[in-house]
Formats: structure tokens, C-alpha cells, sequence
């Protein structure tokens, strides 16, 4: 039968069918150009698939779900960072008309921790965000005046509030099972070559101390969670806002007692996570599922902004201590350093995290010889968690400035310097990872950087601007200075050696040509449906608008891990790429009995299959997808992807820990006010190596959000405490950038020829932010000629060098 | 929130009624940008309030007028209005200049001027500024009507002098009159949405020459109340201003600071800081008031 | 006088129809519109004006409705989210947010169109800095805001034309 398709001429004019012709590694390609005539769907701009939803204000977040008979859950939170409970008297509270549940720890179902974090605390507090009782209420005022009416006797006691008290011999213990305040399994030990002998050989050494602050996620949406039981089996229905809904599925499992299966997890439109809506939402899930199954009614639970800072997982604040030396041309040989974290009252992630950091202590530089320590302690404070680079933007921030601070000490230029110790196709990493089959432009991405910032001139005419300054007087003009700085970083793709990276996909064809996609990683407000949609619509040769994105729902599709490491696109994507090949096979098969062809010479583009080099014998697409499913083909699948194995040696930090890293390089250039120490942001420039973008335009959004977000870190971010009091916690205090404090961001999409990632993309979510804050500091030090080694640099520190608190036990070190 | 009952005025006299009737108990709401929020957060300072008496209604509240000598401002004059208003730019520009950075265009449609007087915030964007223009405020209750120089109605952070049965009716202001120029510079953490870390109003009345013959300094965030500064202005005041009496009358800002505030925390850093920023808003007045001449007309 | 009640009857017009809603008197006009009228697009990230998700306009300006008691709202007229699309047709602001990409969680955008509509009604042709200033009030954590600046200039242009 021939299909009475007509292909546009558009079609056959916007892609070309051929493959990739492969590009030399480190070769730039201006973003855009070299998708032309190569790909249809992938590589461009095209609008977010969910974007008529979210700017109509359609999309449901978890908060925007109402069912009849709702009741409104809250809880009650601790009054003491460490505290024995004495007593709880719920009676005044249970007496309350409207008031359906009240519950203590005693009245748990199923355990009452998870992971280690309590879903209600017994006998004792470790920090303010641990909750003693719930409520389930009529309304939300109900709950929160039965809240108010729960009695606690407390007995405060003395906690550990820093990383220096913790260590501290004779400290106080925070967890029995963590002897010393170490968190368990945080040591990650790296050790290449010697760096006794290293040193010897050394030049100049020199040895500094970093510190980054407590940083709080700050997505626009609180927490929200909805839980409807069904009486019938005991099984839950949860509805949230979540970052992993199988880790939640998991923890609600775990607070009922119950079997996973009976748990339905299905995720609401996001809005925004950054690695934050995950233990908290784990908590949240399974308190509102035992006051719902408790109760027999639907229970709805949303974090006050507040609550949410109280609970919620913050970026982990480091000490970083190096010591580095280089031989006078410059070749760094060895670097020494221990970095130790700040992981609060509970589990933290700094087991996965301080892995990550242990691989990128050294930068990107090969360096023959290698010690890095990294560690946790705990502290009874807000326990650290996953945040948009995982441990990188804080390791980056010290090791970038020790660059700079090395660069000095040598009385070299610091870009020199990188470029003389920084990967090249071939190096070999800190963990011994021998960089081959894989690209690594980072030399050209770092002189792209240079050329688009003009760099070496605009720091020589700020170096003769703020000389003129010093000699002119009075003008409150003439106490500005402006300075430029340079942060370069490679980040490993994925989870890499740090735990399984497979991950599943499901792609079904309908009989109408649509095709529904299901991945278990979840669109944070990234974009990753719009990703997902692009790929699979490319791989089968379809319009975008014939993909159907449907969210992560735990029933439907299996565990396929978290959508952390910015492995959505790079790991996810692949399930997805693979998934649609399977497809797309079955269905060139049907297509090739009906256009009487082999399916080898069939490709499609557009909604329509034809033959190659002849496409007046085509077909639609849809009507293919007809015949295959009356036929009885199987149209859909579910293809898990399954990575290699990366091994590692543990004792020594060795081994492959990605498949392939991705590259940065980010300029900044700043004016600070001399006499308030006010800093003001005015250029930010972020090369990145993408691989491919498969969106540009959701790339670049990406990076756009990336320097906002280590512009906050650099210059105003920080959850201040007092003896663990968070003091801080809505955003008139804790201050996030505004329109007006933006700088001018320059994004360059840097392209490379990766063989690993779908259609040679990199991640790129968390590289977007990881060296901004490197990059805005090092440009402050050029500014002011003095060092600042502790993050932000607020007013105090920039005009002080040291931060000022309110509060008790806040002290700067 | 903490629950309250809710009471509606349509006019002054009512208003005062209402007040006078549950003294004590009953917080009055305008805009709300201020009493949401610490009703929201159970802030002790609503811990006597049991009903809300909405004023925003009253339409004879809300004005900013010309009186010839005098410009008067309805207290539920928003932030918006005083930043936009005619008159305020013409014969007052310190103050639309200060309401301009008050939080967010969303807060600055809301928040009126005497909402932030009656708030009594340390860091009120406008309060300064008013102080420096020499501004008044009447107030009323049912026993009747007074006028009160501005200076005298902060008592302590978040605290006025009023009465809790009295409303504020109007603030009223004489037009500098000759040559003057003005200055506000506030120093915040951000460039919206920000509380000040410390703010500076000055404005400084010169005549041909350069003398200055009116000097007028307030401050925000620096005295535990905002309040002008004699001593400053005393030392300025028939002086031509200099680089080194700009700095000097700094260094003094900066120990009178000391003086009334005693050493908190933040010092160390306020110190040097308000010196600047005085030294700064005081240059820019005077050559503002160089540069332009204020008339009343 | 006025002796109060905890509980009030508050009557007003939300995208042009009007609407009569008892409600306890400590209830916002974001309660109102969210768990009142399920206008739900109307969101609240931090409940003390900081964060503009819950930006609506009110008797022609943006104001935070977190901010608003329900009973400061009596009288009034209101436009939510909920009120931009006419006819199935999207706003030419939304269309811009769209096209620019200055879209990612979607949670500020509701907030953000209404201040850029507050902003675009008064200043039908604002330069940069004031659609910065336009939306200070509105807090975004995704985008860095570059890519709704652009939007909104494309949306201030689409509807000067439309006006010429």
C-alpha cells in the first residue's frame, strides 16, 4: 500500500538523515549552527512542553490539591536544638472541635525513624526542625491552634553547634552510632602517587584554610504533600512535591509499616527542588499517611516558608584545608587536602556527597601527586543534604582561590597557571582516571572564555582604573573598584561510581501516532519532560506536539533511581533513546511490509516514514502506528538502561568515577564599594562544554538560573544560627537575588564531540552554578587586593575580612 | 495567623470610636504590609490584639496636597503615591526618593506612610526623611485632636508615644523654602526587596555662597529610634562645606552612634560605615543645593 | 460601629465576576481566591510579601495577596492568573513568557505575569531597568530572571503594535 503522505518540503529541507559526521574533540561550534540540516526536534529551541500549563496557572502543584472530607495535617516542631522530652500533653489539643488526630511518637505505626531521621521524636530533640507531634484538622487554623495547644516539658541541653566543636575532644556525641561526631561512612580517602615527594620537588608551597557557609535551597514552592487512604486494602495514594518520588515511596512505606507496592507515589508539577525536596518530603509523605490512614481521611500538609527552612536539608558548609606546591614554571606537584563538612543532626547525603567531593578536590588539573581527606561531623543543626552541585560549588570556591592565591605566590599569571596543569585529552585525574574516548576541550573551552571576556585587557584596564581611583580623593566614586576573576571546573556526568546509575524508560506508541512517555526521573522545572519529548520524538521521527509527557507515578514505571548528579538528560535520556529505538524498530518493520521495502532503507522525519533517497514511497506515521497495534505488535516499551560499571577502590580514592565529566569555565567582573564593602555583580560569563544541548534555550536557562543562584552564594546567602536557632528562616532575612541584582550573564553553549551522553549531551544543571561563586570571589580579590577565604562576602566580611552574627555561637572563625 | 475579629471604619470619627471602645485590644490595619506579617508570625508585639479595625476604606485618609506654605499627606498615602505624586517629587523629592526603596512595587501599593510611622520600624525607609522636612502628625481620638512633631513620636523600636485609642490623621510638613538640596542613601544587603542595613537623610539649605545656613540630618538603623542628629547638624551649620568638615561630620555621626546605641553586635561594622554614608549624603546635599534652587510656589 | 465578627462576608469581583464569600476574618485574599474559589494559580511561597507568587491585581495594581485581608478586599476587583487568557487565547504577555523560555518550575510565573501586566498597563513602553524594577517583588529561583526580562520587552512591543 502507498502512503498518501506528502512530506513538506520543510521536512526534507530542516533535517538531514545522515549521521553525525563526528566533529574533533575541543573543537567549538557556535550553538545552533551545526544542528542545521543534522536534526529535527533535538538541538533546538523549541518551547517547553509544559509551559501553556504553567503560565496559564493550570499546572497542580501538590498544594493546589483539594479532595472532599480533607483534613489539614501540621506539626509541631522542637523549641530546643538538643533537648531531652520530659513530657507531651496532646489533651487540650485532642479536645479541640475540628481536631481528628493527634499523634506522638508512641503512636507510630510502623518505625519511627527512616534512614535516621525521625518522623516524630520520642525522647529527645537533636535540632529545631525535629517534629514531636502531628495534628490532622478541619481547617488549616484548626490544626495550627491544636498545635499551639500541645504541651511539651523539655530538659535543654548542651549541644555542638561548628565543625570545631564536634571535633573537639571530649565533644558531646549528637548520634550514639557516630563515635567522634564523624558521620558514618563519610570518609573518602584519595591517594595518588606521593605527596611527600611531590612536595620535595616543590618550589613554593603554600597552605590556606576556606570556609562556605550554611545555604538554603530556597525554591519559590514550599513543601506540600496530600495523602488519600483507601479503606478497602490500606494502601495510600500520595500526591507531593517531590524531588524522588521512590525514595518517598519508601519512607512512607517505612512510617506505615507497610508493604512498597502499597504505596502510590505520583508526583505533582514541581516547583523547584535543587536537591531539596527529598528527605523533607520523605518526613512530610509519611506523617500526612499515617494521620490519613489513621484518620480514614485525605490529609494535606504544606510547609509554611518558615517550617520549610526548619526541616528542610541546606548545602553543607566546608572547611577547606589544602596544602599545594608548585615548581616555579608552574606545575603543580602536590596537593594535600582536607576538607570536612558540616552535616548537622542526621544521615545528610555527605556519605554520597563527600564522594563526589573527593573526585573534584584537585580541580581540573593533573596533578602527579595526591591526599585528599574528606569527612562529616554532626552538629545539632539542620542537617545538610543534596543541593545543586552536590558538594562542587563549595570545593570549587576553595580550590579556585587557592589557584589564584598559588598563581600569586609563584608571581604568575593564575590563567597561565591553569592552563599549564589543566586536562587535556589523555590526563590523567586525581582518581587515576585516564581522560580517553571521551572529549575533553577544556583548553579551548577556557580560551573561548578569554576571547568572549576580552579577559587579559579588561583586567589590565581595571588594574589601571582602580590605581587612578587610589589617588583621587573625596569623590565617593573614587572608592570603587572593579576586578575580574576566572573559575574553570569539570564536573563527572551522572552518578558515576558513586551507586548504580541505570534507569528506566517507557515509550508507547498510541493507534492515533501519539506516543506516551514515562520516565521514573522527575522534570524538577528543569525541563526534562521537554528533554525526554525532544529525544524521543527525534530517535522516531515525530512532531513534539505528538509526544505525551505524563509525570513520575510509582505504579507505572519502575524505581529508576533519583533525579540528582544531572543524570535526567545524560542518564535518563539514554533509557529514553533506548526505549524509542526498540520502538521505532517494530514499527519500520510494520512500515516496511506495507511501503514494500526493507526496514534498513526506512528513516522518518516529521510524522512520516519513507524510503531513503526516495520519499515519494512514504506513509504516516500514524497510520503505521494503526496497523502495528491492530496487528498486535508491541508498540511500547520499557528499556532500562544499565550503564557499565565504573570500580573503585576505596582505601586509595581509584578509579574510573565518571564515564565522561563535563566542562566549565565562568568569568565575573565586580565592583565593590571600598568603605561599606558592598559588592555589586556586573558580568558574569559562563562558558560551559554541553556536549549537545539538546534545548538551547533550556540550556541557557539553565545557566542564566545557575549564576543567579552562585551569585546569592557568593555575596549574600546564609542561614545564620544561633546555638542551632535557625535566625533566619523567610525571605525577608535570608536573601536570595532579586531582578535588580542580577548581573549582565553571558552563556556560550560549548559543543564537543562526547560519544557517551544521548545524542553527545553533557549535564549541565549543576555545572550552571558550580564555579560562579569561585569565579565572583576571585574577581573581588582582584577588586580589593586582599583575600577573602570565607563565603558570602557580604558587607561585614568584604569591609572587616570577617563576618559579624547576632546571636550566640555564631562567631566567625 | 492568630485569629481576630475584624472591624471596619468608614470614616475618622468612627474609627475613633471603635478605638476608643476596645483601647487596648484592637490594632488598626491599612495597608497591611506591616501587621500581616507579625499577625502571621504571632509576634509579640500583637500579643494584646484581638480585633482588627480596618481603615483603608476611609477615603478622606488617603491624599497628598499642596497648602501653599505646607504639604500635607493623608496617612493611607501608599508608598507608591509618595514616590509618584507630584507634589511630593516637586516640594519633598528626599521623601519620594525614599519611598521608591521601600520593598517592592507590590509592597509600595500597599504600604502606606502612616502605616510605617505607627509601625515605628528602626529601619522605615520614610521616617527619615520626614524628619528631615520637619514633619508633624495629627492625631485624633475621641478626646479630640493633636499635633505632634514627628520627632517625639518614637519611643523604642516598634513603639510610638500614641495612644492606642488615637489615629493619625495627617502629616504635615512646611516646604523648605530657597535654595536646598536633598540626599537619602540607604545601604541594604540587596537592590529590592530590602530592609535598610542603616539609611541617611539629609537635607541642607545653602544660600548663594554656599554657606549653609539649614542643615538637616536623620538617621535609620543607627539611633535606637530614627531620629535627626544636632550635634551633626550643629557642627555643619554656618559652615561652606569642605572634604574635611564632610569628614568630620562623619566621624561625629559615627560617635554619637556610639553615644546613643552603646556597642551592639553590628558596631564593628556601623562605625566606619555611617561615617560614609554621612559624609556621603551630606557632600551630595550641598551640591545638590548648589546646583538647584527650591522655591515654594 | 463596627463591633466585629469572626466570621465576615466579603463581596468582590475576581476576573470580572462577582463573587460573595464567608470566610473567618484573619482569612487573606490568597486564602480567598485558593481555598475559597480554587483559583489556584495564585501560589504562596513565603506569606509575609517577600516572594510575589501570590501577586494578583487589585483595583489596577499589583499587590501581594498574602499580604491583603479578605475583608480589605470587599469592593474591590480583582485579576487573577485565571483571568488572562480570553477566549481560549493566551495573553500576549504568557505568549512571550513562552516563547523566550522564561518559564522553568512555573511557580513565580503566575506572580510574574501579573506584576508584568501591572507594569506594561501603566508603562506600556518600559525600558530594562524599570520591567527589573517591575518585578522586584517577584522572586524567581530558576531562571535568573534574563529570559522573562526578555519576554517582557517582546510582550511590551506585541502590544504597543496591537495598540498603534
Amino acid at each position: 500500500m502507498q502512503g498518501g503522505a506528502v512530506i513538506t518540503a520543510e521536512a526534507m529541507k530542516s533535517c538531514d538523515r545522515e549521521p553525525v559526521v563526528s566533529q574533533m574533540p575541543g573543537e567549538a561550534i557556535p550553538e545552533g549552527q551545526r544542528s542545521d540540516g543534522r536534526y529535527c526536534v533535538v538541538n533546538k529551541p523549541v518551547p517547553r512542553v509544559d509551559a501553556y500549563e504553567k503560565v496559564t496557572g493550570r499546572a497542580k502543584y501538590a498544594a493546589d490539591i483539594y479532595f472532599p472530607n480533607m483534613l489539614y495535617g501540621k506539626v509541631l516542631r522542637s523549641r530546643y536544638s538538643h533537648a531531652r522530652i520530659l513530657s507531651v500533653d496532646t489533651s487540650a489539643a485532642e479536645a479541640m472541635p475540628g481536631v481528628y488526630c493527634v499523634l506522638t511518637a508512641k503512636d507510630l505505626p510502623g518505625e519511627q525513624s527512616w534512614s535516621t531521621y525521625l518522623f516524630l521524636a520520642g525522647d529527645e530533640v537533636r535540632y529545631t526542625g525535629d517534629a514531636i507531634a502531628m495534628v490532622a484538622a478541619e481547617t488549616p487554623q484548626i490544626a495550627e491552634e491544636a498545635i499551639r495547644a500541645i504541651k511539651v516539658e523539655y530538659e535543654p541541653l548542651p549541644g555542638v553547634y561548628s565543625i570545631e566543636e564536634a571535633l573537639a575532644e571530649g565533644a558531646l556525641q549528637v548520634q550514639d552510632y557516630a563515635p567522634g561526631n564523624i558521620v558514618r561512612n563519610t570518609h573518602w580517602p584519595v591517594r595518588k602517587g606521593n605527596v611527600e615527594e611531590g612536595f620535595a620537588k616543590s618550589d613554593v608551597i603554600i597552605e590556606r584554610e576556606y570556609r562556605t557557609q550554611y545555604i538554603e535551597h530556597a525554591y519559590i514552592e514550599p513543601e506540600a504533600a496530600v495523602v488519600v487512604p483507601n479503606p478497602v486494602d490500606g494502601s495510600v495514594t500520595v500526591y507531593g512535591s517531590l524531588q524522588n518520588p521512590f525514595m518517598t515511596r519508601r519512607a512512607v512505606a517505612v512510617a506505615l509499616g507497610t508493604q512498597i507496592g502499597k504505596v502510590h507515589v505520583i508526583q505533582q508539577t514541581l516547583g523547584g527542588s535543587f536537591g531539596g525536596k527529598e528527605e523533607v518530603m520523605g518526613l512530610m509523605c509519611g506523617r500526612a499517611a499515617v494521620m490519613a490512614v489513621k484518620t480514614g481521611r485525605p490529609v494535606k500538609m504544606v510547609n509554611t516558608r518558615e517550617e520549610s527552612f526548619l526541616e528542610s536539608a541546606k548545602r553543607h558548609p566546608f572547611r577547606l584545608r589544602y596544602k599545594v606546591g608548585a615548581t616555579r614554571d608552574g606545575k603543580i606537584q602536590a596537593f594535600e587536602a582536607e576538607l570536612v563538612d558540616e552535616g548537622g543532626a542526621y544521615n545528610s547525603q555527605a556519605q554520597f556527597m563527600n564522594w563526589r567531593a573527593c573526585v573534584h578536590t584537585t580541580g581540573c588539573y593533573e596533578i602527579p601527586n595526591v591526599k585528599v581527606d574528606v569527612y562529616a561531623v554532626h552538629t545539632n543543626k539542620v542537617y545538610g543534604g543534596a543541593m545543586r552541585g552536590y558538594s562542587s560549588p563549595q570545593v570549587i570556591f576553595g580550590q579556585e582561590s587557592l589557584m589564584d592565591e598559588l598563581a600569586e605566590a609563584l608571581g604568575m599569571d593564575p590563567v597561565e597557571l591553569r592552563l599549564k596543569n589543566a586536562f587535556r585529552p589523555g590526563s590523567v585525574t586525581a582518581t587515576g582516571h585516564k581522560l580517553e574516548g571521551q572529549s575533553v576541550p577544556l583548553v579551548d573551552l577556557i580560551k573561548r572564555v578569554l576571547d568572549e571576556t576580552d579577559f587579559f585587557a579588561v583586567r589590565e584596564r581595571y588594574r589601571k582604573e582602580r590605581e587612578e581611583a587610589a589617588q583621587s580623593t573625596g569623590a565617593p566614586e573614587g572608592r570603587l573598584r572593579k576586578g575580574i576573576g576566572l573559575a574553570a571546573s569539570f564536573r563527572g556526568c551522572g552518578l558515576g561510581a558513586e551507586s548504580p546509575d541505570a534507569t528506566g524508560a517507557f515509550v508507547a506508541v498510541m493507534d492515533d501516532g501519539s506516543v506516551l512517555i514515562r520516565s521514573g526521573l522527575t522534570d524538577n522545572g528543569q525541563g526534562l519532560s521537554t528533554a525526554h519529548a525532544q529525544i524521543v520524538a527525534e530517535e522516531l521521527g515525530v512532531k513534539i506536539e505528538d509526544i505525551v509527557y505524563q509525570r513520575v507515578d510509582t505504579s507505572s514505571i519502575p524505581d529508576g533511581g533519583m533525579t540528582v548528579a544531572s543524570r535526567g538528560t545524560f542518564t535518563g535520556g539514554r533509557a529514553m533513546l533506548g526505549a524509542a529505538r526498540e520502538v521505532k524498530k517494530a514499527l519500520f518493520e510494520v512500515a516496511a511490509r506495507m511501503l514494500e521495502c526493507d526496514p534498513e532503507d526506512l528513516t522518518s522525519a516529521e510524522g512520516i516514514i519513507f524510503v531513503k533517497g526516495d520519499p515519494s514511497r512514504s506513509i504516516t506515521f500514524k497510520e503505521v502506528a494503526n496497523r502495528a497495534f491492530w496487528s498486535g505488535r508491541e508498540v511500547s516499551k520499557l528499556f532500562w538502561f544499565i550503564p557499565p560499571d565504573l570500580p573503585w577502590d576505596r582505601p586509595t580514592g581509584q578509579g574510573p568515577a565518571f564515564p565522561t565529566y563535563a566542562y566549565a569555565c565562568v568569568v565575573a567582573e565586580v565592583q565593590v564599594d571600598m568603605e561599606t564593602g558592598a559588592v555589586d555583580v556586573l558580568k558574569v560569563t559562563a562558558g560551559h562544554d554541553v556536549g549537545m544541548a539538546i534545548n538551547p534555550a533550556l540550556a541557557k536557562g539553565q545557566i542564566y538560573g545557575g549564576i543567579a543562584m552562585g551569585m546569592g552564594m557568593a555575596i549574600m546567602e546564609e542561614v545564620e544560627f544561633s546555638d542551632g536557632d535557625i535566625l533566619n528562616p523567610n525571605f525577608d532575612e535570608y536573601i536570595i537575588p532579586t531582578s535588580m541584582d542580577v548581573p549582565e550573564a553571558k552563556p556560550i553553549l560549548y559543543e564537543s564531540d562526547d560519544p557517551v551522553g544521548p545524542f553527545r549531551a553533557k549535564s549541565l544543571g549543576e555545572g550552571a552554578m558550580e564555579c560562579v561563586a569561585a569565579a565572583i570571589a576571585n574577581a573581588v580579590a582582584d577588586a580589593t587586593g586582599r583575600r577573602i577565604r570565607e563565603l558570602p562576602l557580604n558587607l561585614e566580611r568584604v569591609l572587616l575580612g570577617k563576618s559579624l552574627k547576632r546571636g550566640k555561637g555564631g562567631a566567625s572563625k | 495567623m492568630k485569629p481576630f475579629e475584624y472591624l471596619r471604619a468608614s470614616g475618622v470619627d468612627e474609627a475613633c470610636k471603635t478605638l476608643a471602645a476596645y483601647s487596648g485590644t484592637c490594632a488598626v490595619i491599612a495597608g497591611g504590609t506591616d501587621l500581616l506579617v507579625a499577625l502571621r508570625s504571632r509576634s509579640k508585639r500583637v500579643e494584646h490584639v484581638e480585633k482588627v479595625l480596618d481603615i483603608s476604606k476611609i477615603r478622606d485618609l488617603d491624599f497628598i496636597e499642596d497648602r501653599g506654605n505646607e504639604v500635607a499627606i493623608g496617612p493611607l498615602a501608599s508608598h507608591a503615591a509618595l514616590a509618584e505624586s507630584r507634589v511630593t517629587r516637586k516640594y519633598a523629592p528626599i521623601l519620594a526618593e525614599a519611598a521608591k526603596t521601600v520593598g517592592s512595587p507590590q509592597i509600595r501599593a500597599r504600604g502606606t506612610v502612616g502605616g510605617n510611622i505607627a509601625n515605628a520600624s528602626p529601619a522605615a525607609d520614610t521616617i527619615p526623611p520626614l524628619l528631615t522636612l520637619d514633619a508633624s502628625i495629627n492625631v485624633r481620638s475621641t478626646s479630640g485632636e493633636r499635633l505632634l512633631p514627628l520627632a517625639e513620636v518614637f519611643a523604642a523600636p516598634y513603639r510610638t508615644t500614641l495612644r492606642p485609642d488615637e489615629i493619625i490623621t495627617e502629616i504635615v510638613f512646611p516646604k523648605p523654602a530657597g535654595r536646598y538640596g536633598h540626599s537619602f542613601i540607604k545601604l541594604g544587603r540587596r537592590k529590592a526587596l530590602s530592609i535598610s542595613r542603616m539609611n541617611v537623610a539629609a537635607l541642607i539649605g545653602t544660600d548663594d555662597e554656599g554657606t549653609m545656613k539649614d542643615v538637616r540630618i536623620a538617621v535609620g538603623s543607627v539611633m535606637p529610634v530614627p531620629s535627626r542628629v544636632s550635634a551633626v547638624e550643629d557642627l555643619l551649620k554656618g559652615q561652606k562645606l569642605t572634604d574635611d568638615l564632610a569628614r568630620e561630620a562623619g566621624e561625629l555621626m559615627s560617635s554619637e552612634m556610639i553615644r546613643r546605641s552603646g556597642i551592639r553586635w553590628s558596631t564593628e561594622y556601623k562605625a566606619p560605615v555611617i561615617k560614609v554614608l554621612t559624609r556621603r549624603a551630606i557632600v551630595q546635599a550641598a551640591k545638590r543645593a548648589m546646583a538647584e534652587t527650591m522655591n515654594v510656589s | 460601629m463596627d463591633t466585629g465578627s469572626r466570621e465576615i462576608e466579603v463581596n468582590l469581583t475576581v476576573n470580572g465576576k462577582k463573587v460573595t464569600v464567608t470566610c473567618p476574618a484573619n482569612t487573606r485574599l490568597l486564602d480567598l481566591l485558593r481555598d475559597y474559589l480554587h483559583l489556584t494559580g495564585t501560589k504562596e511561597g513565603c506569606g509575609i510579601g517577600e516572594c510575589g507568587a501570590c501577586t494578583v491585581i487589585m483595583d489596577g495594581k499589583a499587590v501581594n495577596s498574602c499580604l491583603v485581608l479578605a475583608g480589605s478586599a470587599d469592593g474591590s476587583e480583582i485579576i487573577t492568573i485565571e483571568g488572562m487568557e480570553k477566549d481560549g487565547k493566551l495573553h500576549p504577555i504568557q505568549e512571550a513568557f513562552v516563547r523566550n523560555n522564561a518559564i522553568q518550575c512555573g511557580f513565580c510565573t503566575p506572580g510574574m505575569v501579573m506584576s508584568a501586566k501591572a507594569l506594561l498597563d501603566a508603562n506600556p513602553d518600559p525600558t530594562e531597568e524599570e520591567i527589573k524594577i517591575g518585578i522586584s517583588g517577584n522572586l524567581c529561583r530558576c531562571t535568573g530572571y534574563k529570559q522573562i526580562v526578555d519576554a517582557i520587552k517582546e510582550a511590551a512591543e506585541v502590544l504597543r503594535r496591537r495598540t498603534a
